[in-house]
């Protein structure tokens, strides 16, 4: 296993947390939620995201609205559910707990 | 130059490149394709392609008007291949983000990406010398087709142009390489975003590998195509036309066999065809104006019915005014043509039809004539001579012989109601002396005679025993034989048990007829024969035969008179 494989492993499992953790911060579109993570270089390409937020809104952890664009067709505008607050309080938890254990065994 | 079309893509127009829409819209088909598999699949599919249609509005927001392939190519390379995206699977290979270049890309090794494809057989259009038959076998095979052609052409020579036939076979069941997915597939590439894109890039930029060799075998066959493929056409159009020809000719034959209906379905097939021209009842040039216009016809209608049906199952689009128009006039044109020619020959066959009565009446009496001499021929051969002949036409029949010999040949008169004169004679030369003539005779009727007459006139005669077509004489002495023979195991049984078995036990009616105390005087001169013209009694029947004239001399010399 190579090292690439590896970090491209961790970042897979960090990618919902953080698609979570944007919507938490400001309900936003699907453009919004790619540029931000291609900043981040959480994904390379961006189909990835579109099946993650379909199963997300299918679990009841997020929903969207349909917004009129300037441009274009109207677009799905995500925000997070009640559920996915409480989903998410439950990951920041874990978060804490696995980067603490991190940083115990780095140290 | 390209070909430009508008896609409405999520509500927004785009115009678009033809090849980046093929492109565009196998990306979009796969998309559809590889979320299908998951319930929430088709929203995934939406929402890419609702993605496409953004990237593209930004595209033209920055000022290009028309999407390019290039710019397909970037969108697939932004959005993901279905494969990349799939989050069951292994995540995409990362390696390229640290470059941080996103647009362009180092295309990566076909072969990482998408399910490997097998090797298909396909007719090579690119590298095509006649149907591509031969360069689609080279790609198959990995050999450089050169060789094959080459092993061909030896083929074809050996063969006598039997492999010419298989190639053209192949041409036929092998399907061409026709679109870039075709040909990757004939190359044993897989079928991907990537490779289509470089595959519709390089067909159109016409940077594609057909090769221009100016070797001299190359040049060869070239010229070999060249000849080959005129050879073909001329070939086939004649094979076109002699197929139609053919049957419109048999249905020709038919019309004119109903026309003239006499009696024609004995006549037809055995009719003397040369006897009839047939170019006065069918004139060339509306025949073939009919074949041909007819033909086309038959096409066009066939053609528009499609396009109609097509049309209206809305499988189509519209045909360009100019195309539907010049269709539409063609098929009238070639409609009314092939009713002028029809009208033409329909019109010429009722005119000339009194022909057909005519000359099928001379065929039958030319037939008739030519059995006559034939039969006249045969008797001559025989020694005979028809002395008199009226309504009758066979003087020689071979059916009913007493010994059930089929084949055998015997004397025979026939009018179905019997107004004929009948008289066959030999004459001959034989010593002075007394004579017994013997035969084999039937009739149905009285007064007809196996007779003789000497050098001075004098008639002996016998007649013959009308028993008509069944017992007779022979027959009957011979069931009486056979009856008292009850050893049965004589060559002469056997010969008489035949005879008394003709014709299911009941015989063929034939008797032996004796005429006895003949002289022949010092002339030698004797005529013998069989009549129904005797000058003492009256003829009442319908028919007559006789065979096996016997003359032998009457040793005996005893004036018995009897019959």
């Amino acid at each position: 296993m190579n090292v690439d494989n590896a970090k491209s492993q961790m970042r897979k499992g960090m990618l919902e947390y953080c698609v979570m953790l944007l919507l938490r911060r400001e309900a936003c579109y699907a453009s919004d939620i790619i540029s931000q993570l291609k900043e981040a270089r959480l994904i390379v390409v961006e189909g990835t995201l579109y099946p993650l937020l379909t199963r997300l809104k299918n679990d009841n952890l997020l929903s969207y609205r349909w917004q009129e664009s300037t441009q274009g067709p109207p677009r799905k505008y995500y925000s997070l559910t009640e559920e996915g607050d409480a989903f998410l309080a439950q990951l920041d938890a874990a978060w804490n707990d696995l980067a603490h254990t991190v940083n115990l065994i780095k140290s | 130059m390209k070909r430009n079309i508008t896609v409405n893509i999520c509500g927004s127009l785009y115009n678009i490149d033809e090849d980046a829409y093929t492109l565009l819209n196998k990306y979009l088909d796969d998309t559809r394709a590889f979320f299908s598999r998951q319930p929430e699949g088709k929203e995934i599919a939406d929402d890419i392609e609702w993605r496409v249609s953004e990237l593209m509005s930004e595209m033209r927001a920055s000022g290009s008007a028309i999407v390019t392939i290039e710019d397909v190519q970037n969108i697939i390379q932004r959005v993901g291949t279905p494969e990349e995206m799939g989050e069951t699977n292994p995540g995409p290979d990362l390696a390229t983000e640290s470059h941080g270049n996103e647009t362009v890309p180092p295309p990566p090794p076909a072969t990482n990406r998408g399910v490997k494809a097998d090797k298909k057989l396909y007719r090579d259009f690119d590298h095509k010398m006649l149907g591509g038959v031969l360069a689609g076998f080279g790609q198959y095979f990995g050999i450089d087709p050169l060789w094959l052609r080459l092993l061909a052409v030896v083929l074809a020579v050996v063969s006598w142009g039997t492999a010419i036939i298989l190639y053209i076979l192949l041409w036929i069941l092998i399907p061409p390489a026709a679109t870039p997915a075709d040909k990757l597939r004939m190359r044993g590439e897989p079928v991907n975003m990537e490779s289509l894109g470089d595959e519709i890039i390089s067909t159109n930029t016409g940077t594609d590998c057909r090769r221009n060799d100016a070797s001299f075998i190359n040049s060869l066959l070239h010229l070999l195509c060249v000849l080959l493929k005129g050879a073909l056409t001329v070939l086939g159009v004649m094979a076109i036309l002699m197929l139609g020809g053919t049957g419109l000719w048999m249905i020709v034959m038919m019309v004119w066999a109903i026309i003239s209906a006499d009696s024609f379905i004995h006549e037809v097939f055995g009719i003397d065809y040369g006897a009839i021209n047939l170019g006065t009842v069918l004139p060339p040039v509306p025949t073939w104006g009919l074949f041909v216009s007819g033909l086309v016809c038959l096409g066009l209608t066939i053609y528009l019915l499609i396009y109609l049906m097509m049309r209206m199952a809305g499988k189509t689009g519209r045909l360009p005014k100019w195309r539907l128009g010049t269709t539409m006039i063609a098929w009238v044109a070639s409609l009314i043509l092939s009713a002028v020619c029809l009208g033409a020959i329909i019109g010429n066959i009722t005119r000339e039809s009194s022909i057909f009565n005519r000359t099928m009446t001379e065929y039958r009496q030319h037939r008739d004539q030519q059995a006559m001499a034939e039969s006249l021929r045969e008797l001559r051969n025989n020694g005979w001579t028809l002395e008199k002949s009226r309504n009758v036409k066979h003087f020689i029949s071979n059916y009913e012989n007493y010994q059930g010999v089929r084949g055998r040949r015997y004397l025979h008169a026939y009018h179905p109601s019997g107004d004929m004169d009948y008289e066959v004679v030999r004459h001959i030369k034989v010593a002075p002396g007394q004579y017994v003539l013997t035969a084999a005779a039937r009739t149905d009727g009285n007064g007809a005679e196996i007779f003789a007459v000497n050098g001075a006139g004098h008639r002996n005669f016998a007649e013959i025993p009308a028993y008509g077509s069944e017992g007779g004489g022979i027959w009957l002495e011979a069931t009486k034989f056979v009856e008292a023979d009850t050893v049965g195991t004589s060559v002469e049984y056997k010969q008489m048990k035949r005879i008394a078995k003709v014709n299911d036990d009941k015989g063929y009616g034939w008797s032996r007829v004796i005429v006895s105390d003949i002289t022949v005087g010092p002339d030698s001169v004797l005529t013998y024969g069989v009549t129904n013209c005797s000058p003492s009694s009256i003829w009442d029947g319908t028919w007559l035969s006789a065979s096996d004239f016997k003359l032998t001399p009457d040793n005996k010399n005893s004036s018995n008179k009897s019959q």
